[in-house]
């Protein structure tokens, strides 16, 4: 079920009230680690991601790598450990190469462009 | 005397609620006197506990004019007592706002006309976002609780609170302890669901309780019945709630231990995950 309940879409609506009625709502995270979880709720909603990202961004953390699905949609999320200055180190070092951020300021972007 | 804030950058979130009732129960608990004390010129804390909303005397005018009298505006008796704001005319407020910020001992005076015979806790409730008694609260508290929601329009308001609470802190003795109490929760609400494990994700100083208050039918009744809700439903999920607050706050303040807070359901099933 996990991924599968996105706001206003899904063939699964009722099976989703029928959920939420009987308060079994965590069954969308049962199966996926809490990384996991946290970036499905993080893509759900524009608002949300958009501040964690701000907190990322505000506190150095890596932001986790993204597919090409989630880079053509401009969604950056945040490493497992990341957002807060004690997990920052962590984040940094466990969580492989650090994925640009392509709302940072302008400027050359390849030293291609440089010598151009 | 240890200082308990309750603060909130945004409005609507259920702080004097929470405040009201955790004031309550720490009086309940019979471990503390407490002093309720309402720094929102709405002045809405004296209503959760019997208050005429024709009430006009209060804490504002002790800052106005003689903070080590105002004993002589508190309501209630022992183990809990309480003062309003009261409802100053606008000149009046906006001055009180403003010596708030510029001199927050003297709300310490008026906390100091407060001479309790035992232990002893001041709850303070704080106006929404940056205010003259947000710059008091950050100045005289022992733990600083920061209410929001399980919204979206809350989460918004984190980047802000390292700018809004620690500058204000002037006292370099100790560190600021200021933790999110997420107020409201239903368990069934998807958006919920996910701002909750966002917060979980923020492990550094902003991560979450690892307790909530629950969205309960129960709170906004005894609000009309102008009673706490730990009074008139213990039994209800709320009062529960509130008592695990309490027992946490004690932990606290006091360092008396809690057996068990427990961690909330969302966190148990998102831990219980395979591959976690």
């Amino acid at each position: 079920m996990a991924g599968a309940t996105g706001p206003g879409g899904g063939g699964d609506r009722a099976a989703r009230r029928l959920l939420d009625e009987i308060g079994a709502g965590e069954l969308d995270y049962v199966g996926i680690s809490a990384q996991e979880a946290a970036r499905q709720a993080l893509l759900r909603w524009p608002l949300v991601e958009a501040v964690a990202r701000a907190l990322a961004r505000a506190s150095g953390a890596a932001l986790a790598p993204q597919t090409a699905d989630e880079r053509a949609r401009t969604r950056l999320t945040v490493a497992p450990g990341g957002g807060g200055a004690a997990g920052r180190d962590d984040a940094a070092d466990a969580d492989g190469p650090e994925v640009e951020d392509e709302t940072e300021a302008p400027g050359p972007r390849s030293s291609w462009e440089t010598r151009r | 005397m240890r200082t308990i804030g309750i603060v909130s950058m945004k409005g609507g979130v259920g702080r004097t609620t929470v405040a009201a009732n955790l004031g309550a129960e720490l009086a309940r608990t019979g471990r503390a006197e407490v002093l309720l004390v309402d720094l929102d010129p709405r002045n809405q804390l004296g209503l959760h506990l019997g208050m005429s909303p024709e009430e006009v005397a209060g804490v504002s005018q002790a800052i106005l004019d003689e903070p080590s009298r105002s004993r002589a505006l508190h309501r209630g008796s022992d183990p809990l007592r309480w003062a309003p704001f009261g409802q100053p005319r606008e000149r009046e407020r906006l001055e009180v706002e403003e010596r708030l910020v510029r001199q927050p001992e003297l709300l310490r005076a008026c906390l100091a006309g407060w001479s309790a015979p035992g232990e002893a806790i001041s709850v303070l409730d704080s106006a929404a976002g940056p205010s003259g008694s947000l710059t008091a609260l950050v100045e005289l508290s022992d733990l600083l609780l920061v209410v929001l929601q399980a919204d979206a329009s809350s989460f918004a308001t984190i980047p802000f609170l390292e700018e809004q609470l620690h500058p204000r802190r002037t006292r370099s003795d100790e560190g600021l302890s200021a933790h999110l109490l997420l107020n409201g929760v239903d368990e069934a609400s998807r958006i919920g669901r996910d701002v909750r494990i966002a917060l979980e994700q923020l492990q550094g100083r902003w991560a979450p309780l690892p307790f909530v208050i629950h969205h309960d039918e129960a709170v906004r009744e005894a609000a009309a019945l102008q009673r706490p809700v730990v009074e008139q439903a213990p039994g209800s999920q709320a009062a529960a709630d509130f008592r695990t607050l309490a027992a946490w706050a004690l932990e606290q303040l006091m360092g008396r231990r809690v057996a068990d807070l427990g961690a909330s359901p969302l966190t148990q099933a998102v831990v219980a995950a395979p591959g976690t």
